[in-house]
C-alpha cells in the first residue's frame, strides 16, 4: 500500500471536488477523538457560516464525535460574559487588530499545540501560530456594486474613490457601521475615497476620515455590522444600496445562486481574523483539537472550496484546484491590488491610553449621531 | 405475606401522613396573618430577590460601591453623544405617544359604541397583531418601507416620485414601527376606560341643545381624559425603553438610550458607564409615573378595572384640569364652531366615517402581516417584494428547518414552564392582595405591577450580572426566572379583576359545610376561577414567547428561543423562510386568541344561565 504524495494530492483533490467536505477519517489522528461539546461563536450567518459548517463543523464532529455548538455572541457581548465570569463560547474567531486588545485584557488562554500533528504545523507559517491566537483565514474588504444597476459593460464603481464620489456615480451606498470599523474597513475606505494614496494611508488621518463620512452620510442606505455580512450584498439584492463594501466570500457565494451583485478588487483590503481560546472557558481542550483538526490540509482546502477566503496551511494549495486559488484574496494578480491592513498600528495606544481602534469606534458613533 | 404486610403498614403510614400535613397545613391556613404570608411569599421573594437586589447592585455599581462617585453620570450628562441620544429618546417617546394617542382615539370610541358580535371581530384584527411577535412586525416594516418596497413602488407607479424615498433607516421609520407595536395597547387602555363612560350622558347635552361637537367635546371628552391620560404615560414609559425598533428600523442618528446602554455594557465594556444610564432611564420612569400619580391613581395605567381596589374614587375632574379648561375656554368654542361647520356633513350619517377610519387602522395593523404572509410563497430566493412567482419552497424548507424547529420548540417549553410558574405565584399574590386588610394595599399592588414598570433592557441587564453572580447565568432556571418576572403582573392584574368580582359567601357557605380551607380552594374557588386561570396562563405564556431582551442576556449555550432566532436571522441573511416561519406564528397566535375568546364566551354563558342574569 505505497503511494506517493502527489496520487495523494490528486485523490485527495478529485474526493475533493466531488464531495467538498469529506475528508477521509481513517487518517484522523486517535488523539483528536474525544467526547462533549465546543461551543464557538457565530460569523453572522449566510454563505461564512455556511462554509465554516460545510467544511469544518459538521467533518470535525463526525471525525471526532465532539458537538459543535454555534452560539449568536457577538464578541462584544462575548467580553462582557467572560467579564463577569460566564463565559459564552469556548473559541472565538477576532480579526487580527484585535488579538492585542483581547491579549492584554487577560480575556483569552493559551493555545495548546500538542495537539497538532507535525506535518500539519510544518505547513503553517511561524507568524500564522502563536502563543495566544491561530490564524484562521484571510478575507477582503471588496467595493461591490449591483449588476441591476450596473448591468454587464456600464459602467460600474471600480474602488473606493468611485464608491465615494457621489457626483459621477448617484445612487445609495452600504458602508460598515461603525461597531464594524475594523473588520469593514470603514476609515481605510473613505481615506482611499478621499484619494489618498494607498503608501500614506497609515497612520490614518482621522480628522480626514471622518470629514469623508460626514460628506457621505446622506448617501448610505444601509450601515452593515460586524454581524451582519449578509445584509451587505443583501442590501444590494432589495435595493436598499446600489454600491457599496462588503466582504468578498459572501458577494462571490451569492453570485453564485444568482444574486445581482459583483465585486472588484481594486483598492480591496487584505485583512485576517484569528482564533482565540476565550479565558475561564469549560471545553479547551475541544478547543485544541478543533484547531489542531481545521489546520489539517484537507480542512483548510474544503473550507476555501467552500468559501473563496485564503487559509493559512500552505500544503492545502495543492489541493485546491488552480481556477479557485487564483481568486482568493491576495492570489498573485490579486494582491497586487491589495492594500493590508495595518493591525499593529490599529493595536497601538494612544496618549490617552486608548487604542486606536477603540478611539475611533467611540468617535464614529459620535460623528454619525449627530 | 410478611411484605404484603409491611406494605399495609407503609400504605397507611403514608395516609396518616397525609392527613396529619393536611390538618398542619388547615391549622396553619387557619390563621389570617400566617395564611397571607404563605400566599404572599413567592411574588415578594420574586420581585425583591430578581428585581429589587439586581436593580441595587446596579445602583451600588453605578457609583463604584462605597466610592461614591459620580463621575458616570457626570460624564453622561456632559457628553455631547449620550445627551444628543437622551434627547432623541425622549422626543421619539413623546412622537410615538401623541401620534398612537390620536390614531388610537376614534377606535376606542367606535369600540365602545358597537355590539358584541362586532367587538369581537374588530377587538381580533387588534390582537393578533398586537401579540404577533415583535420581531415579525419589526421585520415585515423592513420590507415595506424599503427603497423597492411596497410604498415606493407604488408611489413611483403612480408617478408621484421618480426617485425612491429614503424610508428606512429613518426616525420615520422607527415611529412608524413603533406606533404599530403601541396603538392596539392605547386602544385597548383607553377603551377598557371609556366603556364605562355612559353615551347617554352626550346624548343628554345634545337634547339640551348643544350641537354634536360640542356634547362630544364639553362632555365626553373630558370623561374619557383619564383614560388617555393614563394610555399616553402607558406608551410613553414603553417607548422610551425601547431597544429591537430602533436597532432595525432607524440609522445611526436614531440610536436611543436602550442601544447605549447596550453598547456601553458589551462595545465598550465600561459597566459603571452602562449602570448609570440604567439608573438614569429608570429615574426618568419614576419620574414620568410620579408625574402621572398626580393626577390618576396609577393602577388605571395597567388596568382599569382594579381601580376599585382602592377605596379612592376616580378624581377625573382634578383641579390640574379644570383650571385648564378655564384657560382655553375661548379657544374651545372657536375650535367647536369650526369643527361643527367642517364636520356637519359627516356627523349626519350615523358613525359610518368612524367605520371608515377604524377599517384604515385595522388595515396598518394588519399590512404586515399580509406582507409576511405574500412573501413566504415567494418563489425568489431572495427577500423582494412583491413576489415574482408562487411557490411552496419556503414552507418545504420550513418542514426540513432542523433548526427552528428546535427553537420552537424550546420556546415552547420555555413559554409553558414561565406561565406554569408566573400563573401560581401571580394567582397567590392576587389573592392575597384582594384579600389582605393591610393598609398598604395599593402600594402592595402597585409593587407587584413594577416589572411593567422598569423598562426591559434594565431588567435584562440587572438580571445579568446578579444572575453571572449567583451562577444562574445561562442555565434554564435562570430564564425562567426572567420570564416569569415579567409574566407575573399580567396574572396578578387578570387575577385580581376575577377575584373581585368573585362571591366569597360560596367560599363561607363550603366552608360551613364542612370543607377544610385546601378543599374549599380545590373544590370550590379554583373551579370558578378556571377562565380567568387560562386567560392569565395564555398572556403569561404570549409574555415569554414574544420575549428578547432578557433572552438576549440570559440564553447562555441553550438553543435559540424564536424570537433570538428571528433576531439572527434578521441581522444577518434576510430570505423568504423568516416569512414562512412567521406566518406559521401568526396563524397560531390567532388560533390561540380564538380559543381564549371561546373559553371566555362558553364560561359567560354557563354563569349567566346560572345566575340568570
Amino acid at each position: 500500500m505505497k503511494i506517493t504524495t502527489m496520487k495523494l494530492a490528486v485523490g485527495a483533490a478529485l474526493l475533493l471536488a466531488s464531495l467538498p467536505a469529506a475528508a477521509l477519517s481513517d487518517e484522523i489522528p486517535e488523539n483528536l477523538k474525544g467526547t462533549g461539546e465546543l461551543v464557538t461563536t457565530t460569523g453572522g450567518g449566510g454563505a461564512f457560516d455556511d462554509a465554516r459548517m460545510k467544511a469544518w463543523f459538521a467533518p470535525f464532529t463526525r471525525d471526532t464525535g465532539i458537538k459543535v455548538v454555534v452560539v449568536p455572541a457577538t464578541n462584544a457581548k462575548l467580553m462582557a460574559s467572560v467579564k463577569v465570569g460566564q463565559p459564552e463560547a469556548d473559541l472565538t474567531f477576532v480579526s487580527g487588530g484585535e488579538v492585542p486588545n483581547w491579549v492584554d485584557k487577560g480575556f483569552v488562554d493559551k493555545i495548546d499545540y500538542s495537539y497538532f500533528a507535525k506535518e500539519t504545523l510544518a505547513g503553517i507559517p511561524k507568524e500564522a501560530r502563536s502563543e495566544y491566537s491561530f490564524r484562521s483565514h484571510t478575507y477582503s474588504v471588496v467595493p461591490t456594486y449591483s449588476t441591476i444597476k450596473y448591468p454587464q459593460g456600464t459602467k460600474h464603481p471600480e474602488n473606493w474613490v468611485d464608491i465615494y464620489d457621489v457626483a459621477k456615480f448617484p445612487g445609495k451606498r452600504a458602508l460598515p457601521n461603525c461597531g464594524n470599523t475594523l473588520y469593514g474597513g470603514l476609515l481605510e475606505g473613505a481615506l482611499l475615497g478621499d484619494g489618498v494614496p494607498p503608501e500614506k494611508l497609515y497612520p490614518l488621518d482621522f480628522d480626514r476620515a471622518f470629514a469623508k463620512l460626514k460628506q457621505i452620510a446622506p448617501n448610505v442606505g444601509r450601515w452593515w455590522g460586524w454581524d451582519e455580512g449578509g445584509l451587505a450584498p443583501q442590501s444590494l439584492i432589495d435595493g436598499e444600496a446600489d454600491m457599496g463594501s462588503a466582504w468578498n466570500g459572501r458577494i462571490t457565494s451569492l453570485q453564485k445562486q444568482g444574486a445581482p451583485v459583483a465585486l472588484s478588487w481594486d483598492q480591496s483590503l487584505l485583512q485576517y481574523d484569528d482564533w482565540v481560546v476565550v479565558k475561564g472557558s469549560p471545553n479547551q481542550v475541544n478547543a485544541a483539537k478543533f484547531l489542531a483538526y481545521i489546520a489539517r490540509p484537507e480542512a483548510q482546502a474544503a473550507f476555501a472550496e467552500a468559501i473563496p477566503y485564503g487559509v493559512v496551511n500552505k500544503d492545502a494549495y495543492k489541493l485546491i484546484p488552480k481556477e479557485l486559488a487564483e481568486n482568493l484574496p491576495g492570489a498573485p494578480g490579486i494582491g497586487e491590488k491589495q492594500i493590508t491592513q495595518d493591525y499593529a498600528w490599529w493595536s497601538k495606544s494612544r496618549p490617552d491610553g486608548k487604542t486606536n481602534l477603540d478611539y475611533a469606534i467611540e468617535r464614529c458613533q459620535a460623528v454619525l449621531a449627530k | 405475606m410478611a411484605t404484603l404486610l409491611a406494605k399495609e403498614k407503609a400504605a397507611d403510614a403514608a395516609v396518616v401522613k397525609v392527613a396529619r400535613s393536611q390538618n398542619y397545613l388547615n391549622g396553619l391556613l387557619a390563621h389570617q396573618r400566617i395564611r397571607g404570608a404563605i400566599i404572599a411569599s413567592p411574588i415578594v421573594v420574586l420581585l425583591v430577590g430578581f428585581l429589587v437586589i439586581p436593580l441595587l447592585i446596579i445602583l451600588w455599581g453605578s457609583v463604584e460601591g462605597d466610592k461614591l462617585t459620580f463621575s458616570h453620570y457626570a460624564r453622561i450628562f456632559s457628553d455631547e453623544t449620550n445627551l444628543s441620544v437622551m434627547l432623541q429618546t425622549l422626543r421619539v417617546g413623546l412622537i410615538v405617544t401623541l401620534v398612537s394617542l390620536v390614531a388610537a382615539y376614534p377606535v376606542a370610541y367606535l369600540l365602545t359604541q358597537i355590539k358584541s358580535r362586532a367587538l369581537s371581530l374588530v377587538t381580533l384584527f387588534i390582537l393578533v397583531p398586537l401579540f404577533t411577535a415583535f420581531l415579525i412586525r419589526t421585520y415585515a416594516w423592513m420590507i415595506i418601507l424599503g427603497r423597492q418596497g411596497p410604498i415606493n413602488n407604488t408611489l413611483i407607479w403612480l408617478g408621484l416620485i421618480r426617485e425612491p424615498l429614503p424610508l428606512l433607516n429613518t426616525t420615520f421609520a422607527v415611529v412608524i414601527g413603533m406606533v404599530h407595536v403601541l396603538m392596539p395597547i392605547a386602544i385597548f387602555t383607553m377603551y377598557s376606560s371609556m366603556v364605562r363612560i355612559d353615551h347617554n350622558v352626550a346624548r343628554a347635552a345634545q337634547i339640551l341643545g348643544a350641537k354634536p361637537v360640542q356634547a362630544f367635546l364639553r362632555v365626553y371628552f373630558p370623561l374619557s381624559l383619564p383614560g388617555v391620560f393614563s394610555a399616553g404615560i402607558l406608551i410613553f414609559i414603553i417607548a422610551i425603553g425601547f431597544y429591537i425598533t430602533p436597532s432595525l428600523l432607524g440609522g445611526p442618528r436614531d440610536a436611543m438610550i436602550t442601544q447605549l446602554i447596550v453598547t456601553q455594557l458589551t462595545t465598550l465594556l465600561n459597566f459603571e458607564l452602562s449602570f448609570a444610564s440604567s439608573i438614569v432611564l429608570l429615574l426618568v420612569t419614576i419620574g414620568i409615573l410620579f408625574f402621572a400619580s398626580l393626577f390618576i391613581p396609577l393602577e388605571m395605567i395597567w388596568s382599569s378595572s382594579t381601580v376599585e381596589i382602592t377605596s379612592q374614587k376616580l378624581r377625573s375632574k382634578s383641579p390640574f384640569f379644570g383650571n385648564m379648561k378655564q384657560a382655553v375656554q375661548p379657544i374651545l368654542i372657536t375650535a367647536e364652531a369650526l369643527i361643527h361647520l367642517v364636520t356637519k356633513p359627516f356627523l349626519t350619517r350615523k358613525a359610518r366615517w368612524l367605520w371608515a377610519y377604524t377599517i384604515l387602522v385595522l388595515l396598518f395593523l394588519i399590512a404586515p402581516l399580509v406582507v409576511v404572509f405574500l412573501l413566504s410563497f415567494s418563489s425568489s430566493l431572495f427577500v423582494v417584494f412583491p413576489p415574482p412567482g408562487f411557490s411552496l419552497q419556503w414552507w418545504e424548507k420550513l418542514v426540513h428547518a432542523s433548526d427552528w424547529q428546535e427553537s420552537f420548540l424550546f420556546s415552547v417549553k420555555l413559554g409553558f414552564f414561565s406561565a406554569f410558574f408566573a400563573t401560581i405565584i401571580g394567582t397567590m399574590g392576587a389573592f392575597w392582595l384582594v384579600r389582605t386588610t393591610l393598609p398598604i394595599k395599593r402600594a402592595l399592588f402597585l409593587f407587584c405591577l413594577s416589572p411593567l414598570m422598569v423598562p426591559g433592557i434594565i431588567i435584562a441587564t440587572a438580571l445579568y450580572i446578579f444572575e453571572a453572580r449567583i451562577h444562574l447565568l445561562g442555565s434554564f432556571a435562570g430564564l425562567v426566572i426572567g420570564h416569569v418576572l415579567l409574566s407575573v403582573p399580567y396574572v396578578v392584574v387578570v387575577m385580581a379583576a376575577a377575584l373581585r368580582g368573585f362571591d366569597q359567601s360560596l367560599e363561607k357557605a363550603a366552608a360551613i359545610h364542612g370543607a377544610r380551607p385546601m378543599q374549599v380552594l380545590r373544590l370550590v374557588t379554583l373551579p370558578l376561577l378556571k377562565p380567568a386561570l387560562l386567560t392569565a396562563g395564555l398572556l403569561a405564556f404570549l409574555t415569554s414567547f414574544d420575549e428578547l431582551l432578557i433572552t438576549m442576556f440570559m440564553i447562555g449555550r441553550q438553543t435559540l428561543t424564536l424570537p433570538f432566532k428571528f433576531w439572527n436571522d434578521i441581522k444577518y441573511e434576510l430570505n423568504p423562510l423568516l416569512s414562512a416561519a412567521s406566518t406559521f406564528i401568526v396563524l397560531l397566535v390567532a388560533v390561540a386568541i380564538l380559543t381564549a375568546q371561546w373559553i371566555k364566551v362558553r364560561h359567560d354563558r354557563r354563569t349567566s344561565a346560572r345566575t340568570g342574569k
